[in-house]
């Protein structure tokens, strides 16, 4: 039997694609994918980076309440084989999502709209227990020497309580058109075991927006910020999230020209 | 996207791709659109990875979930196996009896058996690969390798 093992592991070697085939398949990729900047591929194995871009996504969307046996976190999910870097493709992508959305191709900060996807998004309690689901749209966001900007768009009714407490916590809120937006600005430190300083550990029970991950993995203290804005129209939650310190004025001016989009 | 990073991902996951949708699928009729759905996954997604070994990982469980979607897919009419088509080096003697017997085998049976006595991975991690218990992957090998050594041996067992 061994033996036979040893055979088929030599025919799958011989299982290759051709040198063309692999050209080929090069030469697709680097085309597609040339919106992903080199500080994205450069950050695929940090760790610290994820957590917080999973937090951002999260604050945005709406988490504050830490009470069990309620729905105080919003999952989304890419949904497979969704996705097209066509705008036009927008309708079609409401329609999947049963939401009527406002968005613009591209801000005038610079931002230039990359891809869009159908997601499922799914609220959970503390211990992951399923709430709801429902279809949401996120659309990204790129600008040459900036970090990218997601923005998802999730029905009110899936996370409405969430959603007025995440508000409740905004940093700033701006009345543009007849709409609230709300602002919030969150500062991630990641330190090595029992480094906190006293002060730190007295923020941390203060500062709803001071948020502190200690662990062996973490070998030296870094401070990350993520900053994003949310709003409503006609039921839709519109969550704007980046991974940096983006300025209120900054990201208000881009909400803006949403709310103004196709008017 | 550097030409660079796009030569790693094809020279790195390219051939594991095809062996794992030809493993699921029992073709390779559509190896070449897999691998590239599965790269511009990885390419796009915001997943970010702790070692090599974690990244080989996530390729490999996209994989079976792109193998899936193409299940699922009405386009997908192609049962053949092992075809030989252009894009793909066909299978060379020795072994191609023993590797038409794996692809007879159930899918979580040829799988596992893959992913283990090929990939090298343990019971647990192709457990997480594929989404099952332990104790059911390890059902799969042993079954796997009980109805190889059957078709592969089983004159023997008759005594001819």
């Amino acid at each position: 039997m061994e033996n036979r093992i040893e055979q088929y592991c030599k025919a799958t070697d011989n299982l290759s694609f051709t040198k063309e085939a692999k050209e080929r398949m090069i030469e697709n990729i680097s085309k597609i994918s040339t919106f992903e900047t080199a500080g994205t591929r450069k950050k695929r194995f940090s760790i610290r980076k994820t957590v917080v871009l999973i937090a951002a996504c999260v604050l945005v969307i709406g988490t504050v309440a830490l009470a069990t046996g309620k729905a105080n976190k919003l999952s989304v999910s890419n949904r497979a084989n969704s996705g097209t870097r066509d705008f036009e493709q927008l309708s079609r992508y409401e329609k999947e999502a049963r939401m009527d959305i406002k968005a613009v191709e591209s801000f005038s900060n610079g931002y230039i709209f990359q891809y869009m996807s159908t997601m499922d998004a799914t609220s959970l309690d503390d211990i992951g227990n399923k709430y709801a689901s429902a279809p949401a749209i996120k659309m990204h966001y790129t600008c040459k020497g900036k970090e990218d900007v997601d923005i998802i768009m999730t029905p009110l009714s899936l996370n409405r309580e969430m959603y007025a407490e995440s508000i409740a916590d905004a940093t700033q809120t701006k009345e543009i058109h007849g709409t609230e937006v709300y602002y919030s600005l969150e500062e991630w430190l990641y330190a090595p075991l029992d480094s906190l300083t006293d002060e730190e550990k007295a923020r941390e029970k203060t500062d709803s927006h001071f948020h502190v991950k200690t662990g062996s993995a973490y070998d030296k203290r870094t401070t990350y910020f993520s900053a994003g804005a949310y709003f409503d129209i006609d039921d839709v939650i519109y969550s704007l999230a980046t991974q940096t310190d983006m300025s209120a004025d900054e990201i208000f001016a881009m909400a803006e020209e949403i709310l103004t989009s196709g008017q | 996207m550097e030409d660079r990073e796009a030569r790693r991902l094809i020279e790195t996951y390219a051939d594991m791709i095809l062996r794992i949708s030809t493993h699921y699928l029992k073709s390779s009729f559509d190896a070449e659109d897999i691998c590239q759905t599965v790269l511009i996954k990885y390419i796009t997604s915001k997943v970010e990875f702790d070692s090599p070994t974690h990244e080989k990982a996530w390729i490999a469980r996209t994989t079976i979930n792109c193998c899936k979607d193409e299940l699922k897919s009405a386009f997908f009419r192609k049962t053949t196996i092992l075809e030989d088509i252009e894009v793909i080096k066909s299978y060379a003697e020795p072994g191609l009896g023993v590797t038409e017997e794996v692809m007879k085998l159930p899918r979580n049976y040829r799988m596992s058996i893959f992913l283990y006595y090929y990939e090298g991975y343990s019971v647990k991690e192709i457990a997480d690969i594929l989404g099952k218990k332990e104790t059911a992957v390890m059902a799969y090998l042993s079954r796997g390798r009980k109805k190889l050594r059957f078709a592969l041996e089983g004159d023997q067992y008759y005594g001819k």
